[in-house]
């Protein structure tokens, strides 16, 4: 009876630790990231005006030495496979730079309408200014808060927002690493081992009664 | 005590990010393949696929494409016959293009409506091989999936049914994505 629990118990947490994984690349950003430095939503339109300011930005990025890939995800649409991606720009970057990590290592900027996520070697940065951003709404938006962002995280300096569209919080960058990406990961895997733990105890306490 | 636990490991992830996994973009030679062969460019006839100039609306069918578990980029262009505008994240046809065709490294496959073209026929436009034991360069058992199942036989008869969303792989397992949006007018 124990050992059949504990088949059950050890089953049920190989199940839950792999629960909920799902798959990629299924995202337009990374093979465009691929041989671009910057994505436009495919959703919605940006204007040429605010496409050529995010590129002058991240033009100006490289020039100083600090390269930034920048993708601009304004609906589910524009994860293409991983929709259930959207909302969460933090955990998109990681995603995004994982993918990414063959054959780019500087840092990559991903912009939804629900803020900004700034990664770089598969690892969320905790910036400042990228934490704070509240991008304005529409395609133009999100470049025009990813441009300042840009330019922020390249001077390391605050910059004034343009034309009242952008809000992005002062304060100098701070570029402490989370650790944070495998998080989901970590948790399965802890109760994983909880769940093993349990069957290892039921098996032993099995044989002791059978003895 | 196990109903507790099973309680705790349900609630945990509450408030985390989704577990999704990223798989690496491949960058090795084998990796980095031209999108069409001469043939192609020039607009030729290739095994019954005729380059036309219609303009008119197609259907979406997404591609995706692992080996060793890295990601083969389905590059821009197959299917396009020279000249073209733009870069390799976005080319604009200014000659004619065959029933099937990509504009953009996304793996989202143009279809004209109607066409009854089969993966075959992809990647016969892109100048690779394909089928059981070949995918491109890469040699190896090719396992294919149709919207996240299985799909048994030969992948050059897959047919590219609109927002069909197909996995080929060789050299290691990737959980297929069953599904894919694709922009309106697709």
């Amino acid at each position: 009876m124990a050992i059949r629990l504990a088949s059950v118990v050890a089953l049920a947490a190989v199940a839950l630790a792999f629960a909920g994984t799902a798959r990629a690349d299924a995202d337009p950003a990374s093979d465009i990231l691929y041989v671009r430095n910057m994505f436009l939503p495919i959703s919605t339109t940006v204007s040429p005006a605010a496409a050529a300011k995010l590129r002058a930005a991240i033009s100006r990025a490289h020039a100083a030495g600090r390269p930034i890939k920048v993708a601009l995800i304004a609906g589910r649409t524009d994860l293409g496979g991983v929709p259930q991606l959207f909302g969460n720009p933090v955990y998109y970057a990681r995603f995004l730079d994982a993918e990414l990590q063959f054959l780019y290592s500087g840092r990559l900027l991903v912009v939804m309408p629900q803020g900004a996520g700034l990664a770089q070697g598969g690892r969320a940065i905790a910036d400042k200014a990228v934490v704070a951003a509240k991008p304005a709404p529409g395609g133009d938006g999100l470049a025009e808060t990813a441009a300042q962002l840009v330019d922020e995280i390249t001077t390391g300096k605050p910059v004034a927002p343009s034309g009242g569209t952008v809000t992005v919080a002062t304060g100098s960058a701070s570029h402490s690493k989370s650790s944070g990406f495998p998080v989901g990961l970590v948790t399965a895997v802890a109760i994983f081992a909880v769940f093993v733990l349990i069957a290892v105890g039921g098996v032993l306490l099995a044989k002791r009664r059978n003895a | 005590m196990i109903a507790i636990l099973l309680a705790l490991a349900l609630s945990a992830p509450s408030g985390l990010p989704p577990s999704v996994h990223p798989w690496p973009i491949g960058v090795d030679p084998g990796f980095r393949i031209a999108a069409a062969p001469p043939a192609v460019l020039a607009g030729r006839t290739i095994g019954g696929l005729r380059c036309g100039r219609s303009d008119g609306s197609r259907v979406g069918v997404h591609i995706e494409l692992f080996v060793r578990r890295q990601v083969l980029i389905v590059p821009a262009g197959i299917g396009v016959a020279r000249p073209w505008r733009g870069h390799p994240a976005r080319l604009t046809p200014g000659g004619c293009t065959y029933p099937a065709r990509t504009l953009d490294p996304t793996g989202v496959i143009e279809v004209s409506p109607g066409a009854r073209v089969t993966l075959g026929d992809v990647f016969r436009l892109w100048g690779q091989p394909v089928g059981p034991g070949r995918l491109a360069g890469f040699r190896g058992k090719v396992l294919a999936f149709v919207g996240g199942r299985r799909r048994s036989g030969d992948p050059r008869t897959i047919p590219l049914r609109r927002h069909a969303q197909i996995v080929l792989e060789v050299g290691g397992y990737v959980p297929p994505h069953p599904r894919y949006l694709f922009v309106r007018g697709l």
